[in-house]
């Protein structure tokens, strides 16, 4: 009897038995032809052209994108979103930092703002305090920015053609002060830790890059002025992070960032997932559309040349 | 029958007379203790709803059904000698008789007939049960419902938030202060978690005490501790000392000089620490005395010589002074987490209650309450004690303190001996090993285990069934090599948090066995990163968890080929092969290494397991279904479809994608590009057919549909292994359960499925003869021949609590640089609690094998003692290792008896049986009927390009419309035309859409008014023909069609159809292809039956009513243009 059951239990197992097992997706590395390749990019976009260019290809050349949640949460991005509006209206009012207004005024905005952009009662709370306990180190700092210079120009869209490789870069600088000797000074605002120096050299080229341009009068609020400085002022840390200017200027980034562009200019370098990722790598929204998991970092990328 | 030494120790256990506890070594075979005792305890004529017996996990309460079952089912049939030898091997004595017999062979019907089942079940099941059956007595819904993990967390969020918006948003303001975002939602689950401690009992006096500071003492009072008079004076002379020293000496007395000693303030108490304590490092805050000056100054030190005493003593007054600053601040801080937490717990507790919700700990906690409150206890027990006479407990290491007080509440009667019936017989049965007590993250407190024995064997005493302890130190699993490294192992300061003496005896005690330990492979050096405008492809082989992991595939792969494994055949010594099922890896966590163990062994073509747990979201099978339905909730999704069209489902290359994608306008979605394209029609069929049923399907017959209908399933499978079915299958039940939680519709299921953090575990079975990869915690119960370790270097230990419990008193853990004494010293006690669970966690994956344990390992060397690779490398030292080289690497192995011994056996396979799938499944699909054309939808245009007027929804309308009234009003006289024309024109629904009807129904009634169409709409006409024929042109498909108006004469036949085109061809060259090709449908079709006359085709112009003469070679090669479709 149970060798009757068994055979209908073999039966059924059959149904389900696979094939042969396919292999795994490769690692992709798609190169578009020359006329494919993006033609501009955005100052934050190139930390990711250098760890993931597989997510510039997804964007830019695909033209994909991950669509928002279907119920937004409080978020990092929107976080960064409040801090920013906050302190860019903190700094147009013009209130002197190191008047007795300014602290009750930055918390007054930053109520208002939470009040318009955060519905979640308790993140309103945490998200108050968190600027509450920044709010006596950023206006001490601040005294020191206004010493520098004076704020000229807020979110300040700026681009700029590299000439001859018909390649545009085009940045938001949070804020652009500029000084008495006709410098400009650069800042961006981090609702948590800003990135090192290290980091800094190596990827993120977001302040270096920046500089670079303003050099060049990639924006118009301030013109062509040299930068003398560029800094990240991480709220969250409460640190203020310089671009390293001493270990490389703006001017030898920019001849690097060229090289950069002519590399991806050739129709025979493909966009790898993960080209340069390490461990401390975010997970990319294009993960996925990549198949990362079928392979991992200890697989050698496939170039597929595109027609 | 006379019994070996193990196994009577087993049969002693199994005695159901007496209470017993039992201490087991790891492979002592304590499960079949306990399933004798239960058979026994039947055999006894216990009913079966008197037993109740707690396990640990479901899986081991199943586990442990299953072989009560087997054993008493397999006695339901056995002859006579068979059965009485069977009882007699359980320890069963006195004669046998036939009747003890028969009774035997009834327990499996009573056991498997008993109302609600044997009742082998895990303490949480068993506290639901009584939660249920008693829900008015312990203040619970009767409906109650346990929450899922996801759910508990946003109903401590919606807590929070109705906390920031009510009485209490100054509460939450304060506690804002002092965490960050993720920390709050940190706090409120250990405040959950451990919210006994916030009961009326907690008092900030306790706190205070705890830490060592006044209740109300500030933090300003510190001064008073460091500055107590005199110091001036210690200035004075510091002063004139240090004007003969270095210039750091000599600074040092400045600052103090500058100090307001007769009235210190907080800001000289502040230059004072600078001074005086270490300012990072190990010592962080710590006097300097121990080393001031510094003992290689040394005409500073003699300097100091008369005045050190006083100095050091004035710095050791500081560092004190510091620590009743930091105690002050920890006091603060767990007062406003007392006061939060009184807050915050009763409006939880209210919102679960609302919601007839329970959290995982509340089962345990109500049944506890339910069963110790005085008011009810008693009656609940009287109920329940028709049902309770023997409780047995199983991995009795692993029961937490609240579980065991349910225990307790349970047995409460049986030590009194009073209770509903007092003269049955009650006895307990506990066993475990304190040595396997490894789930403390759970709640388990090893030492309970001796606690809770002490206390029965206490409360047990005076009843006429003291309890009986015993150990089973016969392990039944290992070689001898394998138990006394065991042994050898955890020896002196090792043993402690296992037992004072590890001792193991092995029941195969010529059984050979080996321990090997590999060489650590090492970290490779950090590669310098590569300038950033140079790209380049970075490859990890080099991560030395990757390396390691290659080197156990090719170790397997090697060992599978070329070595043999002793095995015993018939009580002879024999060899066999290894195959890939002797293989069991354990892990500590689920990490890198795991997963690339994995790989590395699919990578080399061995028959892998998988993982053991699936978190569903990281499946790419599961991924890519979501990515699907993302895609079919919202077409728009571009990055959804792209995701799905480059899985194994659609199997896309980059190239495929880059086509659509990339030519596309700015703006317009990737759907619309596929659609509009020609070049991939399996895709679109498969995506049209979900699309028409996503919006009628409930998400899991929609993914069935794209799983089975689509034989997606299989695609997914053969690319992503075994564990993509599970997988799919875990995703399937999610969709079930979720039918029942809400309205199943496609997008809330998404969001559900996105948010839920869903693991599945998998049942490994040993029996598929493959490699099986599993964590140390997961392989608890389970063995194997050869057991490899491959995580073994040092491991951090973190404390990641944010509440620390002091006696039951709650203390916020400070950061650590704030950290006060007192806790820091809790902290170190969680640390060693932590390095004791680790050395218990080692002896259970070392007492896995059965003859060959493999140790390795990767990662930076530490001079960690506590490290596994170190740690057994000094107990194979001990026992007499040696050096061996094994494919290309050298190791040392520790060996007793000759491995390869005897001869070499195959093992027997069972026989492989080919059978066919069942027909009916794999039927091919049946073929598709022929469909039939309409003459009228054979392609090709219908109208004259730029034809003027209406829309298409219009112009049809319109000719049915025209049709309509031309069948009609011929059948009445002409006076009636009009009318009748009304009366159709009234109550048609295409008239609806028209405007000027009223011109229709002039034109329609001009052309039965005009003679030379007469004969059209005579008696001689036949109208709306249907006609049906196979059509040779048309390789020979049916058409079926209605022809207009027929007349058929003597040698000739006139076929007339009327089209209402509003702009009339001039010439029949000039008609519309499709029209042509309609009429030479008409025309081959009409020849066939009417083989003997012509046939004339003719359209009727309604618009002009010009009636076209078509010459029958047109309309026949029309015809012939005819793709067939």
């Amino acid at each position: 009897m149970r060798e009757r059951g068994a055979t209908w239990i073999r039966k059924a197992q059959k149904l389900n038995e696979i094939g042969e097992t396919k292999p795994a997706a490769p690692r992709p590395s798609p190169a578009p032809p020359k006329d494919a390749r993006p033609t501009s990019i955005s100052v934050t976009q190139v930390q990711t052209l250098i760890r993931n260019p597989y997510e510039i290809y997804a964007r830019k050349v695909l033209g994909l994108k991950a669509l928002d949640p279907i119920v937004p949460g409080a978020d990092a991005p929107l976080r960064g979103e409040i801090i920013h509006k906050i302190l860019e209206r903190f700094i147009k009012e013009d209130i002197d930092p190191n008047s007795d207004d300014a602290k009750p005024r930055l918390l007054a905005i930053t109520d208002e703002e939470l009040t318009l952009q955060c519905p979640w009662p308790t993140t309103r709370q945490l998200w108050r305090a968190r600027i509450e306990r920044a709010a006596d180190w950023f206006l001490q700092t601040e005294v020191d920015r206004r010493q520098q210079g004076t704020p000229v120009a807020f979110e300040a869209w700026g681009e700029l053609e590299l000439e001859g490789l018909n390649f545009t870069i085009g940045g938001k600088a949070d804020r652009i002060d500029t000084t008495p000797d006709g410098q400009a000074i650069l800042y961006d605002y981090k609702s948590g830790s800003p990135p090192t120096k290290k980091q800094q050299l190596h990827f993120d080229k977001q302040l270096l890059l920046e500089a670079a341009m303003v050099a060049r009068g990639a924006f118009k609020a301030t013109g062509a002025k040299p930068a003398l400085s560029a800094e990240f002022i991480g709220i969250g840390a409460q640190k203020i992070e310089k671009a390293p200017f001493d270990k490389s200027d703006p001017e030898q980034e920019w001849a690097h960032f060229r090289e950069l562009i002519i590399h991806w200019q050739d129709p025979n370098r493909g966009f790898s997932a993960r080209m340069a990722a390490d461990s401390t790598q975010r997970p990319s929204d294009f993960d996925h559309l990549s198949r990362y998991g079928e392979w991992d970092l200890s697989v050698e990328p496939t170039t597929e040349v595109l027609k | 029958m006379i019994f070996d030494d193990a196994t009577q120790k087993q049969i002693d256990a199994a005695n159901p007379n007496s209470s017993t506890w039992v201490s087991a070594n790891a492979g002592s075979g304590k499960t079949r203790v306990l399933t004798d005792r239960v058979a026994r305890l039947l055999f006894e004529k216990v009913d079966p709803k008197n037993i109740l017996c707690l396990t640990y996990t479901k899986a081991a309460a199943s586990e442990m059904q299953n072989r009560l079952f087997k054993r008493l089912g397999s006695w339901a049939m056995m002859p006579d000698d068979g059965l009485r030898q069977d009882l007699q091997r359980m320890g069963i004595a006195g004669p046998l008789d036939a009747a003890s017999l028969s009774h035997a062979r009834t327990l499996f019907a009573r056991a498997i007939e008993t109302p609600g089942g044997l009742r082998i079940q895990t303490i949480h099941s068993f506290c639901s049960s009584i939660l249920r059956r008693f829900p008015l007595e312990a203040g619970v819904s009767p409906q109650f419902r346990e929450m899922e993990d996801r759910e508990a967390e946003l109903l401590r969020s919606e807590v929070l938030d109705e906390m920031a918006e009510g009485e209490n948003a100054p509460l939450i303001t304060e506690i804002a202060q002092v965490v960050t975002d993720d920390a709050l939602a940190r706090l409120t689950t250990d405040i959950v978690k451990s919210r006994a401690m916030f009961g009326p009992q907690v008092s900030t006096k306790e706190i205070a005490d705890f830490l060592g500071v006044p209740t109300d003492a500030d933090k300003s009072d510190a001064i008073k501790i460091a500055f107590v008079g005199g110091e001036d004076g210690l200035v004075e002379e510091i002063a004139q000392i240090c004007a003969n020293l270095s210039a750091t000496y000599q600074k040092f007395a400045k600052t103090l000089k500058s100090l307001n000693l007769s009235n210190p303030s907080v800001d000289d108490f502040e230059v004072v620490k600078k001074q005086f304590l270490y300012g990072s490092g190990d010592k962080e805050g710590r006097s300097k005395s121990v080393n001031f000056p510094q003992s290689n100054h040394k005409p500073a030190v003699e300097a100091f010589e008369p005045i050190i005493d006083d100095l050091h003593d004035w710095m050791d007054r500081t560092a004190a002074a510091h620590q009743f600053q930091l105690a002050c601040d920890a006091r603060d801080r767990a007062r406003l987490l007392v006061r939060f937490a009184k807050a915050y717990l009763p409006a939880y507790e209210n919102r679960k209650l609302r919601s007839g919700l329970l959290d995982f700990d509340d089962l345990i906690d109500k049944a506890r309450l339910l069963l110790t409150d005085p008011l009810v206890a008693e009656w609940v027990l009287f109920k329940l004690d028709g049902g309770i006479d023997h409780v047995l407990v199983d991995e009795a290491q692993d029961t937490s303190p609240t579980q065991w007080a349910v225990i307790e509440a349970l047995t409460r009667e049986f030590t009194s001996g009073q209770g509903a019936r007092s003269d049955a017989k009650r006895t307990i049965f506990v066993v475990g090993d304190k040595k396997q007590s490894i789930y403390s993250f759970q709640g388990a407190d090893p030492e309970e285990f001796d606690r809770m024995r002490d206390y029965f064997s206490r409360s047990l005493a005076e009843t006429d069934t003291p309890l009986f302890a015993t150990e089973l130190q016969y392990s039944f699993r290992s070689s001898a090599a394998i138990l006394s490294l065991v042994d050898q192992t955890f020896t002196r300061d090792l043993a402690e948090g296992l037992e004072p003496n590890v001792q193991h005896h092995a029941f195969k005690s010529s059984l050979p066995g080996r321990v090997d330990l590999w060489p650590i492979i090492p970290d490779a050096e950090a590669i310098e990163p590569r300038p950033w405008y140079d790209p380049f492809d970075v490859v990890t082989e080099e991560k030395a968890d990757v390396q390691l992991a290659q080197l156990i595939a090719r170790q397997i792969k090697r060992m599978i080929g070329k070595e043999t494994i002793p095995a015993e055949s018939d009580g002879k010594q024999v060899r066999r092969a290894i195959t890939p099922g002797d293989f069991l890896i354990l892990v500590q966590q689920r990490k890198t290494l795991f997963s690339e163990i994995i790989r590395a062994c699919k990578n080399e073509g061995l028959a892998i397991a998988g993982a053991d747990v699936l978190k569903l979201q990281e499946q790419l099978a599961v991924r890519d279904i979501v990515a699907l339905l993302r895609f079919l909730a919202l077409p728009e999704d571009d990055l959804s479809l792209a995701a799905a069209l480059r899985s194994p489902m659609f199997e896309w290359s980059e190239q495929d994608l880059f086509s659509v994608a990339h030519p596309r306008d700015k703006g317009s979605y990737l759907w619309t590009a596929l659609r509009n394209r020609q070049d991939h029609p399996k895709t679109l069929a498969v995506l049209n057919d979900l699309r028409r049923q996503a919006d009628f399907l409930r998400p899991y017959d929609l993914i069935q549909r794209i799983l089975v209908r689509h034989d997606m399933r299989k695609r997914l499978v053969e690319r992503l292994g075994a564990e993509a079915d599970d997988a799919l299958d875990a995703l399937l039940a999610q969709a079930l359960s979720y039918e029942q939680s809400a309205t199943p519709g496609l997008t809330g299921f998404l969001h559900w499925i996105e948010s839920e953090d869903v693991k599945v575990k998998r049942q490994i079975d040993s029996a598929g003869d493959q490699i099986r990869v599993m964590t140390v915690h997961g392989s608890k119960g389970l063995e194997a021949p050869i057991v490899i370790l491959p995580e073994t270097t040092a491991r951090d230990i973190r404390i990641n609590d944010t509440i620390l419990a002091a006696d039951d008193v709650p203390l916020w853990k400070m950061p650590s640089k704030e950290m006060p004494d007192r806790q820091q010293q809790l902290i170190e006690a969680k640390r060693q609690d932590v390095i004791r669970e680790r050395r218990r966690l080692l002896y259970v994956a070392m007492t896995r094998a059965e003859k060959w344990l493999i140790v390795c390992g990767a990662g930076k060397e530490t001079d960690d003692k506590e490290a596994w690779h170190d740690v057994i490398g000094q107990a194979m030292d001990h026992a007499g290792a040696y050096e061996q080289s094994i494919g290309d690497i050298q190791i040392k192995r520790y060996q007793i008896f000759d491995w390869d011994q005897g001869e070499v056996v195959e093992r027997p396979t069972p026989p492989t049986v080919s059978v066919d799938a069942p027909k009916f499944a794999v039927a091919p699909e049946y073929p598709k009927r022929q469909q039939t054309l309409s003459p009228s939808d054979l392609g090709g245009a219908k109208a004259i390009g730029g034809d003027a007027g209406d829309d298409q929804e219009t112009a049809l309308a319109r000719g049915r419309l025209i049709h309509k009234l031309l069948e009609h009003l011929p059948l009445y006289p002409a006076d009636q035309w009009r009318s009748v024309a009304q009366k159709i024109v009234g109550s048609d629904r295409d008239a609806m859409i028209i405007s000027g009807t009223e011109d229709i129904v002039r034109t329609t009634i001009a052309l039965l008014e005009n003679d030379s169409l007469s004969r059209l709409f005579g008696p001689d006409a036949l109208a709306e023909v249907d006609i049906t024929a196979n059509l040779s042109t048309l390789d020979g498909q049916r058409i079926h069609g209605s022809i207009d108006r027929l007349i058929v004469e003597e040698g000739a036949i006139y076929c007339i159809d009327f089209k209402t085109n509003k702009t009339v061809p001039q010439s029949p060259a000039e008609t519309p292809e499709g029209l042509l090709r309609q009429m030479g449908a008409y025309v081959e079709a009409l020849e066939q039956i009417y083989p003997d006359h012509k046939v004339f085709p003719q359209i009727l112009w309604t618009q002009t009513g010009y009636l076209m003469d078509l010459p029958r070679d047109l309309v026949i090669s029309a015809l012939q243009n005819t793709s067939s479709p």
